[in-house]
């Protein structure tokens, strides 16, 4: 930095991220409080520590390989090319490699960590998705497997797939995801469908003639309050998918510069423009499951997020009527298919999870390769977004690297007896010793009182 | 041990590192990487073993009911 204006660029390009990364700890926060107030009082405790022990569980995966993965499979490996070992631009493979100088404080670096910490917090994001479907009889430390499996492999795998400006999704498909529906959201649903399938559901949620009874939400103030930091850290999340200032003219090789914001495919978009369709989808799904709900706060909540998600791969383009539209058609379908395959299949999620992030996911992708048709997908490659790119893209994303990998996992440790808590734990509740020790303490301290 | 030993402004564009014991990092990332294996194997033990106890109670599904802290 020998200048003031590349100083100023590059400071506040790393304080930016740096932004995002604190507003995206928001989501975790509202993650843990949404998990806890649907969770019945015999098992607070054991859920939130499963959800805040993927914090560094995942955190410390990402470090060791999970952004050595992401910039090292963009081709696959083995689809269009094999494993990129060697440095090809900011951030590639050997850059990423734990023992790399530049994975920490180095003079002559702002951005590899602070890029890596928002990633990461996509990883915690991705990982906390499913934690939410399984509360009450996953074994933690399964999860704990789980979380990584999904939060610093699978995800990222589908991120350099699908996310990577030179990933082969996005060069032979014509894959366009920018605030991720599907990297995110679809393969996190995806990922917990299997999981569930694999872990069956909680003692009496269905009853003996196959109905379902719902169990929950015990406290709908934490569920209120976790949704709404949610969507707050969710603004964080889609300014985390810019990049802030790009000189797009000079590196398409236009030759003239034009400095603009970009999506996470470099290319152009506006802070300005996707602030407007974050509120506009948000606004879209609120009203919609308001209404499919008949009032529900929890599922009026949900759709709100559904809505963002399913609006989120086109919305570095679309107009905020077209997001507010898509957001709220979303919302009926992912709330009908969420029903139908609890009942069909006795599929127990306890938050809703595959249904908000997984089929609105799904739902967003099929909807984005119709309304950007004929879009560039790249500013570098001959590639236009397309419908039937799309609806492969939402095919690996929610299935491929989702459903699959989670159910082959789950599967794996319930064969070792690791995946689900015995029967007379589920039901005693897995915090019934610290209640025990917590009611002691209470009689003794009252008994002094006296 | 110091990596850096004079913040003057002449040798500031020259630096790159200055985390100490550079050259060093494939230790502790041995170190770590030991240390987080054996924080699942240790934690997934204890698990199984507060089951095993509970397990052996024969508790019911109201018996945290009694256990409700009067704070």
């Amino acid at each position: 930095m020998d200048n003031e204006l590349s100083a100023l660029t590059i400071i506040f390009t790393e304080f930016y991220y740096w932004v995002t990364v604190v507003l995206m700890f928001l989501i975790h926060v509202g993650f843990c409080m949404y998990e806890v107030g649907v969770s019945r009082h015999k098992n607070h405790l054991n859920t939130l520590m499963k959800n805040t022990m993927l914090i560094p569980v995942v955190t410390v995966t990402f470090f060791f390989f999970g952004w050595w993965i992401y910039w090292g499979f963009p081709n696959g490996p083995g689809i269009i090319g094999g494993l990129v070992l060697e440095a090809d631009g900011f951030g590639a493979n050997e850059l990423a490699l734990p023992w790399d100088p530049i994975m920490a404080v180095n003079m002559g670096d702002h951005i590899m960590m602070v890029f890596w910490a928002a990633f990461l917090l996509f990883s915690w994001t991705a990982a906390s998705i499913v934690s939410g479907a399984v509360i009450e009889r996953i074994r933690s430390s399964a999860f704990a497997i789980l979380a990584i499996a999904i939060g610093s492999v699978f995800w990222v795998i589908d991120a350099s797939w699908g996310w990577h400006y030179a990933g082969w999704m996005i060069q032979v498909l014509g894959y366009h995801d920018a605030y991720a529906s599907g990297v995110i959201h679809a393969v996190a649903g995806g990922f917990g469908l299997g999981v569930l399938v694999v872990l069956g559901p909680r003692i009496g949620k269905f009853n003996a003639d196959g109905s379902s009874n719902n169990i929950g939400p015990r406290n709908p103030w934490m569920v209120t309050i976790g949704l709404f930091l949610i969507y707050t850290g969710f603004w964080g999340f889609y300014a985390a998918c810019n990049v802030p200032i790009y000189d797009a003219g000079g590196d398409y090789g236009g030759g003239t510069a034009y400095f603009t914001a970009t999506n996470i495919y470099l290319t152009p978009t506006t802070l300005s423009g996707i602030t407007a369709n974050f509120l506009m989808s948000l606004s879209g799904g609120l009203l919609a499951g308001y209404v499919v709900s008949k009032g529900d706060p929890f599922w009026t909540y949900s759709s709100g997020l559904a809505g963002i998600i399913a609006a989120s791969a086109g919305n570095d383009l679309y107009h905020p009527l077209q997001s507010m539209i898509i957001a709220a058609a979303a919302v009926p379908v992912m709330y009908k298919l969420h029903y139908w395959v609890e009942n069909r299949f006795k599929i127990d999620d306890a938050v809703g999870a595959v249904a908000v992030h997984g089929y609105a996911g799904v739902f967003g992708l099929v909807v984005c390769g119709f309304m950007l048709w004929g879009y560039p997908a790249s500013a570098y490659y001959e590639v236009t977004i397309n419908p039937i790119g799309m609806i492969i893209g939402a095919v690996i994303m929610f299935g491929v690297l989702g459903f699959l990998p989670g159910w082959i996992i789950a599967k794996i440790l319930n064969s070792a007896g690791k995946l689900r808590i015995p029967e007379e734990v589920e039901r005693a509740g897995l915090d019934i010793e610290a209640m025990e020790a917590s009611k002691a303490d209470s009689n003794a301290v009252a008994a002094l009182e006296r | 041990m110091a990596t850096i030993e004079t913040w003057a402004t002449e040798k500031l564009s020259e630096y790159t590192s200055i985390y100490p014991f550079v050259g060093t990092e494939w230790l502790w990332l041995i170190v770590a990487v030991v240390f987080w294996l054996w924080w699942h194997v240790k934690t997934s033990a204890k698990e199984s073993d507060d089951y095993d106890r509970v397990r052996s109670r024969g508790l019911s599904s109201s018996s945290h009911e009694s256990q409700r802290a009067d704070w």
